[in-house]
């Protein structure tokens, strides 16, 4: 065993409570930066502002605040955490997984990085992977850091270049952002942390993804199967590794899987119950696309018009909202990205 | 408790030779052969039409129609993927939707894509074993696969990492266990990451710590930062220290002694890891490589080399055997396996 190991052995005492909760949910801050939307002439119903990281930064940069911060705020340390969830589609390398620089500027030496890369869904998987692990008691304390730096992929373009309509949207709404939370029990909280935290009990948990419409909203390079080369000088210069989004495609895609969703696995809480006043959905499109299924546009929190889009971060955003807010005591937070991958979940604040 | 029903692999036809690669890089058999203990390896349609293109995930769907015929069930019994990869059909999404929809699961299943390297297999295990273990799976599919070929510098300033890497698939079907004996139950997970040596085995481009992910200047001077980049020796010594350990530490956690191994089934990276395996286990357990034919193909390596084992009668009912990895991150981890 490695003599640095703060923790012991995974395997817990069964009179610890395990009810998984979510609690001390961050953004990263420093070094981002509201910006007026260039792009907005470009396209019908983009975002009047988005999100930009300093170009010093990194995505690992933006994510060892946001954990950081949590850690602060829970009264924890890194040594307390037995299982890093990374949550991006842009990390600092093509690899490793980012999730092993954001462990080791955190100092750990030990702690496993589980990376997953889910679109805007990432978020609820992570919740999903851990908040199983917790019940089970493989883990007691698990990290989520989420990641998007989703701006950048469009940097490298320059005037000559020629961009197809479909990756112009995407252009006029990517945004980059970082966030982090913990879950854990309230056991755990009590004995390591700081007890009186809020936390926010996970009620219902759902993930699936339906791909029958899984190029509506793609980055197609680098390709694996491209041969001779899975990213070609050209390929490059002719912007094909440029994420695109066919709205209308994936407006349809989704609302189908939101509605299956819906249907099947919150059939016992239908929309209009559960939310006194919280229904939040972050996409690469407006939330009032969902208007159909929903049928609560007026109530739906929606980041886009303000922020753009942030990727799975979007949904870290909307839990530090719920967990801030005094006024309702549950909400519905969705996430719907490429795929096309979807998450949902009942959150009740405790 | 989380059981493996079966473990199935596929790799494509094409063979490319320590000799193949000789003839556009300087290189020779001889000098694979002593420093990684590599034969031949397979590539898909390396410059040869008449062998069959197929995509990652077509790839994986060979394998899993097999692996799920050995476990006696139908693909619309598959209610989640974890699928891991660093050589996707797309950077986004990932091959396991694509994998869903071609094996006609049209109802919303859970799909995990995971970017874990070496260790993404074991990674994987992990979280089908929680999916299995809180009820809320019965039948999921864990996937390791590459295809590398397509992402490898075929010049001679590319050999020190071209001649390992090598593409292939291999898939578990992981399902409760309810059987009284506990056949194949896994019987636990082991993983560490120490992130202080990430520059020591890894890919640089496309990447998000620029401004730019990746430009044309990158494609200039041997492209470099776009093809694999390894310190053999630093990485070979870490492998040697923390390999052998993370199997005992997990051994201690559940009260075993590496006495009781029948079968010790590594990441196949280098010959000479290997053979360090099976000194610091001498006389107690046998140590499987097949690296001399496959190479090594990252995420897949493991699952590879089980279903080679398995299907060569190596493993038998009852038999304790520990998978282990390590790779890029770096990331390690071991899994315990009651066969």
């Amino acid at each position: 065993m490695r003599s640095d190991v703060v923790w012991t052995s995974s395997r817990i005492s069964s009179e610890m409570d395990c009810t998984p909760l979510v609690c001390g949910v961050s953004l990263a801050s420093d070094g981002f930066h509201k910006i007026a939307n260039p792009y907005l002439s470009e396209c019908f119903e983009a975002p009047h502002s988005l999100v930009r990281a300093a170009p010093e930064l990194a995505p690992s940069d933006g994510a060892v605040e946001a954990a950081s911060k949590t850690l602060i705020d829970l009264g924890l340390k890194i040594e307390n955490v037995d299982l890093l969830i990374s949550s991006t589609q842009t990390p600092d390398l093509n690899n490793p997984s980012l999730a092993s620089t954001i462990l080791y500027k955190l100092g750990s030496k030990v702690v496993p990085g589980l990376e997953i890369k889910q679109s805007t869904a990432g978020v609820h998987y992570a919740l999903d992977i851990a908040s199983k692990l917790i019940q089970l008691k493989q883990r007691r304390c698990v990290l989520v850091v989420a990641t998007e730096f989703l701006s950048r992929y469009f940097a490298g373009y320059h005037d000559s270049l020629t961009i197809s309509d479909f990756q112009k949207v995407m252009r006029s709404r990517s945004s980059d952002a970082a966030g982090a939370f913990i879950v854990t029990s309230q056991k755990y909280l009590e004995n390591f942390g700081d007890p009186q935290v809020k936390t926010l009990q996970i009620d219902s948990l759902f993930v699936g993804s339906d791909p029958q419409a899984w190029d509506s909203y793609a980055v197609l390079l680098p390709s694996s199967s491209q041969f001779p080369i899975r990213l070609s000088r050209e390929d490059v210069i002719e912007g094909k590794h440029f994420p695109y989004i066919d709205q209308s495609k994936f407006i349809s895609a989704s609302n189908r899987v939101l509605r299956y969703m819906i249907d099947r696995k919150f059939s016992e809480f239908s929309v209009g119950q559960v939310c006194s006043a919280k229904i939040a959905i972050h996409a690469p499109i407006e939330a009032i696309k969902y208007n159909e299924v929903i049928n609560s546009t007026d109530r739906i929190e929606d980041l886009f018009p303000d922020k753009g889009f942030l990727g799975s971060v979007g949904v870290v955003e909307h839990l530090k909202d719920f967990i801030s807010q005094t006024a309702s005591k549950r909400g519905f937070l969705v996430g719907i990205g490429s795929g096309v991958q979807i998450g949902g979940a009942i959150l009740g604040i405790r | 408790m989380a059981s493996i029903a079966a473990v199935k692999h596929f790799v494509p036809e094409q063979i490319i030779s320590n000799d193949d690669l000789s003839a556009f890089m300087e290189t020779s058999d001889e000098w694979i052969r002593t420093r990684s203990g590599i034969e031949q390896r397979h590539w898909l349609r390396r410059g040869n039409e008449k062998f069959k293109s197929m995509t990652n995930h077509e790839m994986v769907y060979n394998a899993a129609l097999q692996a799920l015929n050995e476990a006696g069930l139908a693909k619309e019994e598959v209610d989640a993927i974890v699928y891991a990869t660093i050589s996707p059909d797309n950077e986004v999404p990932g091959s396991g939707v694509l994998l869903q929809q071609l094996l006609g699961i049209k109802d919303p299943i859970p799909v995990v894509e995971i970017r874990n390297q070496c260790s993404g297999f074991i990674f994987g295990l992990m979280v089908a074993r929680s999916y299995v273990d809180s009820g809320s799976s019965k039948c999921v599919l864990v996937v390791g696969a590459e295809i590398q070929s397509s992402g490898l510098d075929l010049s001679t300033a590319g050999r020190a990492t071209t001649v390992l890497f090598a593409d292939g698939c291999g898939v578990a079907v992981i399902i409760p266990d309810t059987c009284s004996e506990g056949i194949h139950q896994i019987l636990g997970i082991k993983l560490v990451t120490d992130g202080q040596y990430a520059d020591k085995l890894g890919i640089r481009y496309p990447g998000f710590s620029r401004p730019v992910t990746v430009a044309p200047d990158d494609f200039d001077n041997g492209a470099t930062g776009l093809f694999p980049e390894m310190d053999g020796k630093f990485v070979f010594k870490m492998a040697s220290h923390f390999m052998p350990e993370v199997i005992r530490d997990l051994l201690k956690e559940h009260d075993l002694s590496p006495a009781q191994l029948k079968m010790i089934i590594p990441h196949q990276a280098n010959q000479r890891i290997i053979d360090m395996l099976q000194a610091s286990f001498a006389g107690e357990v046998s140590v499987f490589s097949n690296i001399a034919h496959y190479g090594n193909t990252t995420a897949a390596s493991i699952p590879i080399a089980t279903s080679e084992a398995i299907s060569k009668g190596l493993i038998k009912s009852g038999d304790l055997i520990a998978l282990v990895s390590f790779g890029a991150g770096f990331s390690w981890g071991a899994c315990l396996i009651r066969w």
